[in-house]
């Protein structure tokens, strides 16, 4: 595929049928590497004592999840959402109420946000979905702004512009509080794990196929009987969902939340084109990108200061050159692309 | 009784009056061509009765169940499948995955789908293409996937929306072997075309479209030497 023939978002994701017993033992194979790798990447803490370096871990284990969750929606089916920072506020929020009124864990309360999110997501998918292109993302940016002003606005519940701090009142792990990073270290890299699981999942099922073919071309898709606007919702929701998950672990992380850090447009966009750049509709492009941009963001605050917003100049032009250079997204420099693989068994 | 009849069906669009109360029915197995010149509303008759469009009046009933309006999902999975007039593949999936989307209605299993579209795909002469992305297949190539992905919902009646466009002379004497033995396998057929020697081969019986109206109807010899058919396709002489 040449850049030129390719809409920017486009993306080699062909070749998803399963081939045969060889495909099988790669797959046993490919499980066994991913669970060396997740071995070793759960030792990192026991020899990382820096705990600015494990919370860059978080950081980007946690963004990582978020992008991975957002190319649900923002990459197998198409819809650019630039509103996810809401469901993420929604996921902060709930637990971190639901603790100060009631003391319930932030297990239950991460839960139940998510829950929560995922409701939201039926009732504004139902409304956006009416919309396509440039009108849906501009119909999420609105939703997201509408929570983040809901979230000022109702002082006596959420504080406003000042937030909601989580203090710190020992070692207990119901409620999530510990004096080391190294268990949000594990939370966070679950979290990638769940996300891709669930990733994983969806590409290869009957959702995952719909998807795929409503990206392409949503009316052909509905002439084969794919029902679009349910299948969108699925996808809708599970992201919601999962994003929802990422703000309670950044809450929890962090101990500080407010209107401005969880539900803004900035946060939205980031997200997004963490995927975008890394390369949507695979597994390993939401991942690399959120590895770039957290990478980018500590030296350019190194180099440059945090002020100015430096960094966020450079986002803007790694975005730019990916998207003329390279629309499938930098996973697939390193990444045979999988559409002239299928092309040599098509011919042989 | 007819499997499928349209009765006074009827379609605007603003002041364009696109379907003027079309009536006809098709027959279990037969396959009717459907003619007409260029906007006279054959394309627009195939959206309105599978849910592409709604229709602002008329009736449209499948097997004596009425379909009337119902959108497209629902159109295909009552029995109703096209093919677009210029093809339309979801270029970024394999043939044989485009072909699963549609199987995927019957056999909701992926893998059950996806041996399903093998079937299909070698049935329209594609096998050999499987593995490509739809992106990398040539335009008639292109059409037959179009085809296959439409037969993997197992439809009873079938609008084919002019396959036989831009092919040469052997692609259309396959065209037309092909669509004989989907015919043959119990598949009622709504034959769009231009390429009027495919029409009077494969079509018993034709109806013509002239600017949304039914203007004539019958075995392809003799609609095709009615005046008002000549008119439609070769203007009033003197006018």
């Amino acid at each position: 595929m040449t850049p030129g023939e390719s809409p920017p978002l486009a993306h080699p994701a062909e070749g998803l049928a399963p081939a045969g017993p060889r495909a099988s033992r790669m797959a046993r194979r490919r499980g066994l590497w991913a669970a060396a790798a997740l071995a070793a990447l759960l030792l990192v803490p026991f020899w990382l004592s820096d705990r600015y370096v494990m919370h860059l871990w978080v950081t980007f284990y946690l963004f990582a999840a978020l992008a991975l969750a957002w190319d649900l929606i923002g990459g197998y089916a198409g819809q650019l959402s630039l509103g996810h920072a809401a469901f993420f506020a929604l996921g902060a929020y709930t637990p971190v109420l639901l603790l100060q009124r009631w003391g319930l864990s932030p297990i239950a309360g991460g839960v139940l946000g998510a829950a929560l999110a995922a409701a939201v997501a039926v009732g504004i998918g139902s409304i956006v979905f009416r919309l396509r292109g440039v009108f849906f993302a501009m119909a999420t940016i609105a939703f997201a702004e509408i929570v983040r002003a809901l979230l000022l606005h109702f002082r006596s519940l959420t504080q406003g512009d000042n937030g909601l701090a989580i203090p710190f009142t020992g070692e207990r792990p119901l409620d999530l509080m510990f004096r080391s990073e190294a268990p949000f270290y594990v939370i966070a890299l679950g979290l990638v794990v769940v996300t891709l699981a669930v990733t994983a999942r969806m590409r290869r099922s009957r959702i995952g196929y719909y998807l795929r073919a409503i990206r392409d071309d949503q009316d052909a898709a509905e002439s084969l009987g794919v029902v679009s606007r349910d299948v969108k919702l699925a996808a809708l929701v599970a992201s919601a969902a999962l994003t929802a998950l990422g703000g309670t672990v950044y809450a929890f992380d962090i101990g500080f939340i407010n209107p401005d850090s969880t539900a803004s447009l900035g946060l939205s966009i980031e997200i997004a084109i963490m995927a975008i750049i890394g390369g949507v509709g695979t597994l390993a492009g939401p991942i690399v990108g959120a590895g770039m941009i957290v990478a980018l963001t500590q030296i350019t605050n190194a180099a440059l200061g945090s002020r100015g917003g430096a960094s966020t100049a450079l986002y803007g032009l790694l975005l730019m050159v990916t998207v003329l250079l390279r629309p499938a997204g930098l996973a697939a420099l390193w990444s045979r692309p999988t559409g002239r693989r299928g092309e040599r068994r098509g011919a042989a | 009784m007819a499997l499928l009849e349209l009765t006074g069906l009827s379609k605007s669009f603003g002041g364009v009056r696109a379907l003027r109360e079309v009536s006809f029915s098709v027959d279990e197995g037969e396959i009717v061509g459907l003619i007409g010149p260029n906007g006279s509303g054959k394309t627009t008759l195939v959206n309105t009765v599978t849910g592409m469009e709604r229709p602002d009046a008329g009736r449209v009933r499948l097997g004596g169940r009425d379909v009337t309006g119902l959108p497209a999902p629902s159109a295909a999975r009552a029995g109703l499948a096209r093919t677009f007039q210029s093809p339309r593949p979801f270029l970024h999936m394999t043939a044989l995955e485009n072909v699963a989307v549609g199987a995927l209605l019957h056999a909701p299993r992926v893998a059950d789908a996806l041996r399903a579209a093998e079937e299909v795909l070698a049935l329209v002469g594609l096998a050999g293409s499987s593995g490509l992305p739809a992106s990398a297949l040539p335009s008639e190539r292109r059409k037959r996937l179009d085809l296959a992905r439409a037969l993997a919902l197992r439809p009873r009646v079938l609008f084919l929306d002019e396959v036989m466009a831009g092919l040469n002379p052997s692609e259309q004497a396959d065209g037309v072997a092909l669509v004989r033995r989907l015919n043959a396998l119990g598949i009622a057929i709504v034959y769009i075309e231009h390429v009027m020697k495919t029409v009077v081969t494969l079509c018993p019986r034709v109806v013509v479209l002239d600017h949304g109206e039914r203007v004539a109807e019958g075995p392809p010899a003799e609609v095709l030497a009615d005046p008002r058919v000549v008119e439609a396709y070769l203007g009033t002489a003197g006018a």
